[in-house]
């Protein structure tokens, strides 16, 4: 009879504490891994789309909101700025180009941006990157030209199964139940692929959702009258200086962000300064929760020490007798510790399935309630980690039970009398 | 997703922030922040405001921000112009007019500007003086002392900063 | 020989003294022998058992089992000389619980670093009536069927010596009988030598005809002692 075959037995003599064992590792391990895991994805995909914007000109409001409604599409902008400001921050020597964008409205579960044309004909998205309707790169059809034509970009299109020609009445407002417009647009282009959340949006002309069927008559005068007019915000680019072999933003930006934080109706948010407030936000509540993961995992370890610590009280009988059988204080030490380490590679391993299905329920619910997609099959070094970190623990948590088989007398177990 | 960011926001302030804790914390790293990267002066006391002096070459620009810990808000000041009686290190002294320069995309004007400017080939090479005026704010006259490059800030180590108060 | 035992001494601590349990001068056995050893509880039959085994190490003197001096092994050492060349019946059965009856017979095997020999546990289980039964857990077998379980285990190993500490003390008179009978008959067919530890004088008698027995007051008084 194999070593493992006499763990497995022994294991399944005590089979209660050995699956309540084994589960509550289980959970810790999930949870970890889990939590690690959309701390990951989360920080990667807002981390990995916020170039080609340096800075947005904005309304006065929170500065997340306008980085999270115009860049990532979730959200709506917290007012709108004129258009003729926009016009003088043009000016400025500091900045090289501005596109200006209104926002307000949807279709399905995707934001339609009314947004210039130069957005897709000479804005970088990544550096040196500019947005494709190519079929080469995987984009088709090509970029809007009259008022009631969109684009979309490649996961919205892949989302609603959009094809060239097909059209769509986009909705006034980013929320179920808003009104339809009658204008029916149509789209005569798919973007290629950006890795952005730029493909996870609809775009049309700027001036098209000004004279939309339910505007106001204010409204439709801001498509012709640009001294009325008014937008939700603006993408900036800015001017760079080499510093040795490296490219970097002006350092005058600080006083342009100065001179128009003051202003009363805008404000000059810098994406890679308010990202780091959003992370260190996420940071605190995965702090949080990792913390509980790890509590758990502890409460799990201390459960399979006591499982233990109480079986071989129990088991002292069955440790003598294979004593008496011949085998060596070496091998009950190592039976013992290894029932520990089978227990916790159990739990770990159902651990790192349950985090996987954790994440399936998961992402499904964060895509629905804020758009953002995540993905429940993606590996993080916790998946990693999670075997050898049971092994560990399984070990640690195994040791005292182990040295007192290792330990234990004979006969006085065995109850041999003379 | 607003609700989300409530959440995520009060679980983060339950979190890592308790009491008034994390306030005062947050207070104590912005206090005192030079928006130009200059060197503060208190006008008078920290409460009225500050003025932010700025060297670059010849030309010195002051900018007129907040008291206590607002100083990344500008406060603009009616004057078009000021004069400012510069001392330097080796007792050279001149009177030197700065003229407002309106942050258009604030939307100052002259009368309401907050950024006040000048050229001079007096100030080329110096790195440490001592100035002072006196300007109009807010209907009161404010004497103006600065101190470049240590800053202004008449017993500081006695005061605390509290949210709200002048 | 298979055990030749020289100036043994066992004793123990109790109430502030040391207590003699062993002193044996001389004692020898020839293998193929089954010899039963009588004496009341408590005279130190099964001490003498413990100390064959292994389990204990005399104060001094030698004992040599199959021509090994085990008084000079290491504890390890014991275990394995013990696993590969004595059986152990014990008066409690000492059957693991977890363990099916084909398991706890094989177990035995695990120690002995010999292959694991599923073909010979089964025939032993056959050989002791219990084919139909080795896939049952010892609390589903009667008190008989438990020791007859622990007969062939201490087969399996194929060992030099089966020792037997009380092996019918939990039994009733005719599982006694039974588990005597085939206790006799399984080491005579596999030429195993035996030492019977007992202090029923039913059980003793019935190797009458076949072994050396010793009354362990009377053997230990003078050297090689027999009645």
């Amino acid at each position: 009879m194999s070593f493992f075959k006499i763990v497995l037995r022994s294991l399944r003599q005590h089979i209660m504490s050995t699956v309540l064992a084994a589960f509550s590792i289980a959970i810790g391990t999930a949870l970890l891994i889990t939590v690690y895991n959309l701390k990951v994805q989360t920080q990667e995909k807002f981390e990995s789309t916020g170039s080609g914007v340096d800075a947005i000109l904005a309304p006065k409001g929170s500065p997340l909101q306008v980085v999270l409604s115009s860049i990532y599409n979730l959200e709506d902008m917290p007012g709108e700025i004129k258009w003729t400001f926009v016009k003088e921050v043009a000016k400025s020597d500091l900045v090289t180009d501005v596109v200006s964008f209104v926002k307000g409205h949807s279709f399905g579960d995707f934001h339609v941006n009314a947004i210039e044309r130069k957005f897709f004909t000479e804005f970088e998205y990544k550096p040196g990157k500019k947005f494709s309707f190519v079929p080469e790169d995987g984009g088709s059809g090509r970029l809007f030209e009259k008022p009631l034509e969109a684009v979309a970009g490649a996961e919205a299109a892949k989302s609603l199964g959009i094809k060239l020609g097909d059209k769509f009445n986009p909705v006034c407002g980013l929320r179920s139940g808003a009104p339809v417009h009658k204008e029916l647009i149509t789209y005569v282009g798919i973007m290629a692929p950006t890795g952005t959340p730029h493909d996870f949006a609809i775009y049309i002309p700027l001036t098209t959702v000004y004279g939309m069927e339910g505007h106001s008559n204010k409204s439709a005068e801001m498509a012709e009258n640009e001294e009325v007019r008014t937008v939700s915000g603006a993408f900036i680019k800015l001017r760079r200086i080499k510093v040795g072999s490296e490219t970097m933003i002006h350092p005058d930006i600080h006083r342009l962000k100065y001179e128009i934080d003051q202003n009363k109706g805008a404000q000059f948010v810098v994406p890679n300064e308010v990202l780091p407030k959003l992370f260190s936000i996420i940071g605190w509540v995965t702090k949080v929760l990792t913390g509980i993961s790890i509590l758990v995992i502890v409460i799990a370890g201390l459960f399979l020490f006591v499982s233990m610590y109480w079986a071989l009280r129990e088991r002292r009988r069955n440790v003598a007798l294979m004593r008496a059988l011949g085998a060596t204080r070496r091998t009950v030490f190592a039976l013992t510790l290894t029932e520990a380490f089978v227990i916790a590679l159990i739990g770990a391993v159902f651990g790192v399935i349950t985090a996987h299905l954790l994440l399936m329920a998961g992402v499904n619910m964060i895509r629905a309630e804020t758009g953002v997609m995540l993905s429940a099959t993606y590996l993080t070094i916790a998946d990693i980690l999670a075997i050898p970190g049971a092994v560990a623990l399984g070990i640690l948590t195994g040791l005292i039970p182990a040295i007192q088989a290792y330990r234990l007398g004979v006969l006085e177990n065995l109850r041999m009398i003379s | 997703m607003k609700k989300l960011i409530a959440i995520l926001i009060l679980t983060a302030a339950a979190a890592g922030c308790s009491g008034g804790e994390a306030p005062e914390a947050h207070r104590k790293a912005e206090s005192h922040k030079a928006p130009h990267n200059g060197v503060l002066n208190a006008i008078e006391k920290c409460s009225v405001g500050h003025v932010e002096a700025l060297l670059e070459g010849n030309k010195l620009t002051l900018y007129f921000v907040g008291g206590h810990d607002k100083t990344t808000t500008s406060l603009p000041i009616a004057a078009e112009s000021m004069e400012l009686s510069i001392e330097l290190e080796n007792g050279s002294e001149k009177i030197l007019v700065l003229d407002a320069k309106p942050m258009k995309l604030a939307g100052e004007k002259i009368g309401n500007c907050s950024r006040f400017e000048v050229a001079d080939d007096f100030l080329k090479g110096i790195t440490r003086f001592d100035a002072s005026s006196e300007v109009e704010i807010n209907g009161t006259l404010r004497t103006i002392t600065i101190h470049y490059p240590e800053g202004y800030h008449p017993g500081h180590k006695e005061h605390e900063h509290h949210e709200g108060s002048e | 020989m298979v055990v030749d035992i020289s100036e043994v001494k066992y004793s123990y601590k109790s109430g502030g003294g040391l207590l003699n349990v062993i002193d044996i001068a001389k004692w020898s056995m020839n293998e193929g022998e089954r010899i039963a050893i009588s004496g009341p509880s408590g005279c130190g039959k099964s001490t003498l058992l413990n100390v064959i085994a292994g389990l204990l190490v005399p104060d001094r003197g030698s004992i040599e089992i199959c021509g090994e001096r085990i008084d000079k092994l290491g504890e390890a050492a014991r275990d394995r000389f013990r696993a590969r060349h004595l059986g152990y019946v014990f008066q409690n059965f000492n059957l693991l619980q977890g363990f099916t009856a084909l398991e706890n017979v094989l177990l035995a095997g695990t120690f002995s670093g010999k292959k694991a020999r599923t073909s010979l546990s089964a025939e032993l289980l056959d050989r002791v009536g219990l084919s139909a039964r080795m896939h049952h857990y010892p609390s589903r077998m009667s008190i008989g069927e438990q020791q007859r379980v622990a007969v062939a285990r201490a087969l399996v190993n194929e060992p030099n010596i089966v020792l037997a500490d009380e092996p019918t003390g939990s039994l009733d008179p005719k599982n006694s009988e039974d588990v005597v009978k085939l206790l006799r008959e399984t080491v005579a067919e596999r030429g195993v030598s035996l030492i019977l530890v007992s202090h029923e004088k039913e059980v003793v008698s019935a190797f009458d005809n076949e072994v050396r027995f010793l009354d362990i007051n009377k053997a230990f008084e003078s050297p090689g002692g027999s009645e």
